[in-house]
């Protein structure tokens, strides 16, 4: 909290003193959840190791502060910079940069960004911490909790087509990203390269339809993942008939090893405005070529608005089939007598299980615009956790994943500058 | 005859109101007088105003003009061209600016400022009420009609 003000103190003079070209921006969210299961650990997305067990309140996971700086270079060029602070494990230039890009709009239909812009692969991932630009007091989790990747380095290319009162915006983007996941055994960096990705927009003020589809290369090999496949490989080359114990065991090394796995993403959604109500769905799909299962999410939600405060409830939903261990016919009686044979398996099972997230929330919230650059938030989710399918949650005990009914209250501030 | 006047100056007060919220609603939306543009359409407006277009209707690369949020005639604006209260024109606008969509509009503190601006720049495009039209101004759109 105290970072938080000793940043806007320094912050706020400049917002009142910017020069000709310049303009100085920015964005913020403090707040606090509060989830009552004793088993698992509310938190907004993989790359966070904390989070809130047993109504114990937790501030980090949903406070953050953005600065925004646009300045523009000539009528056709612009530079754009964004600094976030959002409880990073480690605080440096590269991981608090957000945006750094600089912009060529040769003509109103095409524009060209270079650097390092907001990653777009599914409805709200550009803008998901900038919680004063949605309604909910978060994104939902089913879809946006295993997203912990924020930017995209490379290049991307925007061609606007306007018809009449209807607008088709595409985009190609090509780059790379990196990001970290976290659990209680530790934290691992993972890195996509070779993303090529499109993004499709059809739509009017009161109306939009989106798709999103991305392919991508794992690059980065997984610490962990290698010391299962190195502990496999010992006792393959130390163990006498090991191959009976664990027919194929290169197979399943191959099949738990990260790097060079292609990983797709696939987004299809939109929003309908009128009167005073708004709907909003999308339907998502993460998939890899061989050591994650398909993860399928998506959400419903329904808008009301008043004069100044706004009603909603959520409906959202994750389903991955379980990868059956049993199917790599392990010898797990005559493993178990070998030393460190049992871990190894427990390891390899949670592994291979490692994105299996199975789980869906209802939720029920209202926003309150204390002014027309602040806003209060409160959401109650109910979210039943099947049995091992909790992975967007923080557990201290990652191979035993008992099925529970957790429930989250969310409250917090965001606000613009 | 106390209770008589008190109302007379209740009814006074009301008329007076409802003469001003009138007026702040009789907004139109002005181009320099040098600008091609003659006439516009509502979405052409609203996709200019919420940065959804950059260019007037002949491809022109445009510059929209706004007033800061304590203003209140941009409150009068967007919600007859938008149909929503300025928390949620702010929401919206975070979500095209802070993804680096679009460049933000230029903002300026008053109507007087606006003119000051509008007159210097052939490309720019503001709104304002009618009844401070100039004669370097055209009006390519009105929110009344």
């Amino acid at each position: 909290m105290k970072i938080f003000l000793l940043i806007w103190l320094i912050l706020a003079p400049l917002v009142n003193a910017q020069s000709e070209g310049l303009h100085i921006s920015g964005f913020g969210t403090l707040g606090v959840i509060s989830s009552d299961s004793k088993t698992y650990g509310y938190r907004t997305d993989l790359d966070q190791s904390d989070g809130s067990f047993n109504n114990t309140p937790y501030y980090a996971s949903s406070s953050i502060l953005g600065l925004q700086l646009d300045y523009a270079l000539s009528a056709n060029t612009d530079l754009v910079f964004q600094s976030v602070y959002h409880n990073q494990n480690t605080l440096s230039l590269d991981s608090t940069t957000r945006l750094a890009f600089v912009r060529f709009t040769a003509n109103p239909e095409w524009s060209f960004r270079l650097g390092r812009t907001a990653v777009d692969l599914f409805l709200l991932t550009e803008y998901r911490d900038v919680g004063f630009g949605y309604t909910w007091a978060h994104t939902p989790s089913e879809v946006y909790g295993l997203m912990p990747y924020r930017y995209l380095d490379g290049v991307d290319i925007t061609h606007s087509a306007y018809i009449s009162h209807l607008s088709l915006r595409s985009k190609l983007f090509v780059g790379t990203t990196t990001t970290e996941l976290a659990s209680y055994v530790g934290r691992e960096s993972v890195k996509l390269e070779d993303i090529t990705g499109i993004s499709f927009s059809l739509e009017t003020f009161q109306w939009s339809l989106q798709y999103r589809y991305t392919s991508s290369r794992i690059a980065s090999a997984s610490p962990s993942t290698e010391e299962l496949a190195s502990g496999i490989e010992g006792l393959a080359a130390s163990v006498p008939g090991f191959e009976t114990v664990w027919p194929n065991s290169n197979d399943t090394i191959e099949r738990m090893r990260l790097k060079g796995q292609a990983a797709d993403y696939t987004s299809l959604g939109g929003k309908y405005d009128w009167q005073n109500w708004s709907a909003l769905a999308e339907v998502s799909r993460i998939s890899t070529a061989s050591n994650f299962n398909t993860v399928t999410a998506g959400y419903a939600s329904l808008i009301f608005h008043g004069q100044k405060y706004s009603l909603y409830s959520i409906y959202a939903a994750t389903h991955t089939h379980l990868f059956d261990v049993d199917s790599l016919g392990v010898d797990e009686a005559t493993l178990s007598t070998i030393p460190s044979g049992a871990q190894l398996y427990a390891g390899v099972e949670a592994n291979l299980n490692f994105y299996t997230t199975n789980q869906s929330t209802w939720s029920l919230g209202m926003r309150w615009n204390l002014s027309s650059r602040i806003a209060l938030k409160c959401q109650w989710d109910q979210t039943r956790i099947k049995k091992q399918g909790g992975v967007l949650w923080l557990n201290k005990d990652f191979a035993n994943q008992p099925k529970e009914t957790v429930n989250t209250l969310f409250t917090n501030v965001s606000f613009i500058f | 005859m106390a209770h008589l006047k008190n109302t007379l100056l209740i009814i006074a007060f009301q008329l007076l109101a409802f003469n001003g919220l009138a007026a702040e609603q009789d907004l139109v939306v002005v181009v320099n007088i040098n600008n091609p543009t003659s006439k516009m359409s509502k979405s052409q407006v609203i996709d200019l105003f919420m940065g959804r277009n950059i260019a007037f209707p002949n491809g022109e690369k445009a510059t929209p003009i706004d007033l800061i949020d304590d203003n209140h005639i941009k409150r009068f604006f967007y919600k007859n061209l938008v149909g929503m209260s300025l928390a949620r024109v702010n929401a919206y606008w975070s979500r095209v600016k802070f993804t680096g969509r679009v460049k933000p509009s230029v903002k300026v503190p008053s109507e007087s400022g606006l003119i000051q601006h509008m007159h210097s720049s052939p490309l720019a495009i503001g709104y304002m009420e009618r009844k401070h039209l100039t004669k370097q101004l055209k009006v390519v759109y009105a929110l009344n009609e």
